[in-house]
């Protein structure tokens, strides 16, 4: 093959590639701008008026409303959760970094293949708590809660992944300078701050896209946006240019959560 | 030599740090020993029962078992297409001298990170036979029917993990030391025989990492799914998860739901087993 060859072969593979990477959200913004319709077909032959959209963000309806307002628990539900697991991922990984590497990186792998187990299985013993309790948990609570198991494994496994070699480091520098534990974890937080906040994105950006949790322990008032948007169903049937417009809201953070984690690999290549 | 463990680097402190660890290693085991912990509860005679009808045997009921089938189809149907595709794409980033580089992985995350309900949305607006765009090209049945239901299943969610297999496929290439890659362009002429008698061979690791990791998601499709195919008609192409959901929230069932999860569990345990003792060959000589 020719360099020339060689080139146009390259660029075309990475547009195929980034093109398969993109649909999704691409898909999504392309029919969120239409005009609405019960048939989709029909509603992609109108113009571009970013109706969807318009309506999502702006519009006083009850389902608009809830969306928006699902949108600030949703952002409050992955925050609070990413943040937790963040702090539980860097203790673990404070932890095992002067394990055995093969120990380490297999409890790390068990972890992240218990977060592939049917959602079914994290749901089980939670509902027998909650049959049993003397009290009522508040919904938001459990939501988090359920939430933060699920991503506690990943954050994990990230962080054990990415930054075991530099807290190693940074620990063995903080003994042969005699720091206490409390100031070690300070310097080492500081030093693998990068890495924790790809995990932290990571983990929100997980917390921010689970379903079945909110779906199946919360209700209209607790749901967060990834769930409100299956509401987006009329009695003529499903209003697809808003679904569209709130399934891309609600892939934005991934999207920028992506972005991140990308740059983040690029500048540690360079 | 040995490396200095926590408590001896830092002494009685660093207690505090294993006692949060293992309290998340805990939680994280806690939360996948559910099934278990629940049917051994009932066993307990002060247990109240959660519903009124008698334990049905897994094995014995003919809808879990199709659930079951259908849910082994995906995960095995998945994991062809994953540890094929990722193979084939990361040896052509390979011939193209494309391997490792960074804006393939930032490409890569991002179809992980967008929640399955979006994915199984915009497969609905594709290929729904009503109102997807594709619809009148499709046949009728495409999502009602068990085999294109599940094939279809599959190739959605083949959609969003294919890039990031593709990257841990693409990391063991670009691991290859530059010596030894300077002898494999010496040592074979065609990229062909290079890939059958040297990639390949390479990649083994890694691809039977992707394997396992491809089945596991496999079998855990639920929303996607659902949003998809809503299990097809008359049920026929319902997941397993789905239906383990449905006997917990839609039926009240929730020890015959952790009966089921319990029977399948060893399957998926010896999975996780496999990856385990999989990471660890792979990084015995790190050490």
């Amino acid at each position: 093959m020719t360099t020339d060859g060689r080139r146009t072969a390259r660029a075309f593979a990475l547009s195929v590639y980034a093109a398969l990477c993109l649909l999704v959200p691409a898909l999504m913004l392309w029919v969120g701008a239409r005009s609405s319709g019960i048939d989709l077909g029909q509603a992609l032959s109108g113009s571009v008026d970013w109706e969807g959209f318009r309506r999502l963000l702006f519009d006083d309806g009850q389902r608009a409303m809830d969306f928006r307002r699902s949108v600030g628990r949703g952002v409050l539900y992955a925050t609070l959760v990413a943040a937790l697991s963040t702090v539980i991922a860097f203790s673990f990984a404070v932890w095992t970094a002067h394990w055995p590497r093969k120990n380490g990186v297999g409890l790390a792998f068990v972890l992240l293949t218990l977060v592939l187990l049917p959602q079914t299985y994290l749901l089980m013993p939670g509902l027998v708590l909650l049959h049993n309790m003397p009290i009522r948990l508040p919904e938001w609570l459990l939501i988090c809660t359920f939430l933060f198991i699920g991503t506690l494994p990943v954050a994990a496994w990230a962080c054990y992944m990415l930054a075991t070699p530099r807290i190693r480091n940074m620990q063995q520098l903080c003994a042969t300078d005699g720091t206490i534990l409390l100031d070690c974890i300070r310097r080492t937080g500081r030093y693998v701050s990068v890495e924790l906040v790809v995990v932290f994105v990571l983990a929100w950006a997980l917390a921010w896209g689970n379903f079945l949790v909110p779906f199946s322990l919360g209700s209209r008032q607790s749901f967060p946006a990834v769930v409100q948007i299956a509401t987006f169903t009329t009695n003529l049937g499903r209003d697809w240019a808003m679904i569209a417009a709130a399934s891309f809201v609600v892939s934005l953070p991934g999207v920028i959560a992506g972005v991140i984690v990308g740059l983040r690999s690029i500048s540690s290549k360079a | 030599m040995g490396l200095a463990t926590l408590q001896e680097l830092f002494g009685g402190p660093a207690r505090l740090v294993r006692t949060v660890s293992v309290v998340g290693v805990l939680l994280a085991v806690l939360g996948a020993a559910g099934p278990l912990l629940f049917v051994l509860y009932t066993l307990v005679p002060w247990a109240p029962s959660t519903s009124a009808s008698p334990l049905v045997m897994p094995w014995s009921d003919p809808r879990h078992m199709q659930a079951l089938a259908n849910s082994l189809w995906v995960a095995g149907g998945l994991t062809l297409v994953l540890t094929g595709g990722s193979a084939a794409i990361a040896l052509l980033f390979k011939h193209l001298a494309l391997t490792g580089s960074p804006f393939i992985y930032a490409l890569s995350a991002i179809p992980l990170l967008i929640p399955d309900f979006a994915f199984g949305v915009a497969a609905r607006m594709v290929l729904d036979p009503s109102v997807g765009l594709l619809g009148q090209a499709l046949p009728s049945t495409l999502l009602i029917d068990r085999p294109s239901a599940l094939l279809a299943v599959i190739m959605v969610a083949a959609l969003k993990w294919l890039p990031v297999m593709t990257v841990v496929a693409d990391a063991s290439l670009a691991s290859i030391p530059a010596g030894q890659q300077a002898q494999i362009l010496l040592d074979f002429r065609s990229f062909g025989r290079a890939v059958r008698l040297a990639y390949l061979p390479y990649m083994r690791g890694e691809l039977l990492l992707v394997a396992s990791l491809s089945f596991l998601i496999g079998f855990r499709q639920h929303e996607l799914a659902m949003e998809l195919t809503a299990g097809g008609a008359g049920f026929v192409a319902e997941l397993w998860s789905p239906w383990n959901h449905r006997q917990i929230f839609e039926f009240a069932r929730l020890d015959q739901a952790a009966l089921e999860a319990l029977f399948v569990l060893p399957l998926v345990l010896g999975i996780v087993l496999m990856i385990k003792s999989k990471a660890q060959e792979m990084l015995r000589d790190d050490d």
